[in-house]
């Protein structure tokens, strides 16, 4: 019984979540049965709120966000961190999951940073998919006036043309590596694709797999997140983050053959691509394409390459990650 | 699926209800500790009304009522009609397994939940319920502490898994441990 109490206890004292949780301020976001948490942390009195578009589809910007990767750029603004719907930590009973629905999402998210808030400036930094959401969002001009800075991070507005030179970089890299033999069902699972290429999303899984086994995720694995044991037993995360990861990407219609770069060229947005060199998820030069499309103009337009990084530069090199995004802030009026 | 299990407590309440002997005889009263995945704490409030009992094995209807708190994300109650099979493991330590049907009341209460009406204007709303179907399954220990002719005191530890549904539009599963004491007023045989 003393043991139990003890036990007890220690529980209830140890009942404590990780800090970067307690901080900054939670509301959600309520639309087509989709209940979203939104966490901003940082300066909101700055009146700049950049919201942070996670990638996936599945991710979780609110677990990201725990890796306190921004901490430096929250100094200089109120960095908002939303997951998407059936995405993180995302509940109800949605029944729509596409770019169009999670876009609607975001510009529900706007207004409330603006009247609730009082943002006056809102940069958006799409990541890897978020890339997808945020060029939904910004090939509608209507929207696109809202928006005072945008960031895409490894990301691209047509996932359609991104993965035949990402097959060809597998095929090369096995070729270079010498281990044909071992990667021969690798070989002839691609060698028996149409020009589709890809027809479900677990496809694309098993394609993203073999990059990543191949290093063109990640530079090194000491950068690879993963669900501790403190996020499933100190945080709001659980095991609903795991489940969602899993079954969201499945339920996203069609969203590796999303295009929205024709609306691009009437955006005039200040424009920062950040990219990491070694990224075969998205290769830089697909998000290249994405850049020369986006109108804007000379120097409101800019591109940074990470020569360390691979998909996730954000993590990999986050001082110059952040240094850069700081700066860009002088281009947003 | 809430009348269902609305009914199903009505029924084993009234079962429990008839006899006021024999209910105090075969009824134990539980109040523990209930923490989603061990650490958002929680309680848990219940009966156990003893169905038969064989040489070796127990049979228990449990019904129970819990409370969790999972920090800034939501709140649940959850309202459950457990089947527990109890037999003997080591002297005074018994073995449990369980099984049962519930209904989860989740509230989503951290910071204000905005939604956009037709004509485009926000509204607030300071939180939302949402109504989940829940079975769970679970094992556990009970050690009898103190047993006398009036009362008998029993300390358990139940961990279970349970399924939320739907969220978003599938299974959820969840992990809760449960830990606690069950009373007993007036001992079996006892008058």
């Amino acid at each position: 019984m003393k043991l139990l109490l003890t036990l007890l206890t220690a529980i209830l004292l140890a009942g404590c979540t990780h800090e970067l949780f307690e901080e900054g301020e939670y509301f959600h976001i309520s639309n087509g049965g989709a209940i979203m948490p939104v966490q901003i942390r940082g300066e909101k009195e700055s009146g700049t709120f950049c919201i942070y578009i996670h990638g996936g589809p599945g991710s979780s910007a609110i677990a990201e966000a725990t890796l306190g990767n921004f901490r430096e750029i929250e100094k200089f603004m109120a960095m908002v961190y939303w997951d998407q719907r059936g995405a993180g930590l995302s509940d109800g009973n949605p029944k729509v999951l596409t770019n169009e629905a999670s876009a609607e999402d975001l510009d529900i998210l706007i207004q409330v940073l603006t009247e609730q808030y009082g943002a006056q400036k809102i940069l958006l930094m799409g990541h890897s998919y978020g890339a997808i959401i945020s060029s939904c969002y910004m090939s509608k001009s209507d929207q696109a006036r809202k928006i005072s800075g945008w960031i895409i991070v490894n990301g691209t507005a047509d996932l359609s043309a991104n993965w035949q030179p990402a097959i060809d970089w597998v095929k090369a890299e096995i070729a270079r590596t010498g281990k044909s033999a071992q990667w021969s069902d690798a070989l002839a699972w691609y060698d028996r694709m149409d020009s589709t290429l890809f027809q479900s999303h677990d496809e694309v899984q098993r394609h993203l797999g073999y990059i990543d086994s191949l290093g063109g995720k990640f530079v090194s694995d000491e950068f690879r997140p993963s669900a501790t044991g403190e996020q499933v037993f100190f945080s709001p995360i659980g095991l609903g983050l795991m489940h969602n990861e899993k079954k969201c990407g499945k339920k996203v219609t069609q969203w590796w053959n999303s295009n929205y770069s024709e609306g691009l060229s009437v955006v005039t947005t200040p424009f920062l691509l950040i990219t990491g060199k070694r990224d075969w998820i998205i290769p830089e030069a697909s998000c290249l394409t994405t850049f020369n499309q986006i109108g804007t103009q000379g120097a409101l337009k800019r591109h940074r390459s990470f020569s360390n990084s691979g998909h996730h530069p954000h993590y990999e090199e986050v001082d110059k990650f952040n240094r850069e995004v700081i700066d860009f802030l002088e281009l947003v009026q | 699926m809430r009348v269902v299990l609305i009914l199903c407590l009505c029924v084993s309440l009234g079962y429990s209800a008839t006899g006021k002997k024999r209910f105090w005889r075969d009824s134990q009263f539980m109040v523990g500790y209930l923490g989603e995945m061990l650490t958002h704490p929680g309680f848990q409030l219940g009966a156990e009304q003893q169905v038969f009992k064989k040489k070796k094995v127990a049979l228990y209807l449990q019904e129970e009522c819990s409370y969790y708190r999972h920090k800034r994300n939501h709140d649940m109650w959850s309202f459950y009609t457990h089947t527990l099979f109890q037999f003997p493991a080591h002297r005074r330590c018994k073995a449990e397994l369980f099984g049962g049907m519930g209904y989860l009341m989740k509230v989503i209460n951290s910071g204000n939940i905005y939604s956009r009406t037709e004509t485009g204007l926000l509204k607030v709303d300071s939180h939302v319920i949402m109504h989940r179907f829940s079975p769970a399954v679970g094992v556990g220990f009970r050690i009898d502490v103190v047993e006398t002719e009036l009362f008998s005191l029993s300390s358990f530890v139940r961990p279970r898994i349970f399924w939320e549904y739907p969220y978003n539009d599938a299974f959820l599963l969840h992990g809760a441990m449960g830990m606690g004491i069950t009373i007993q007023f007036l001992k079996r045989g006892a008058q």
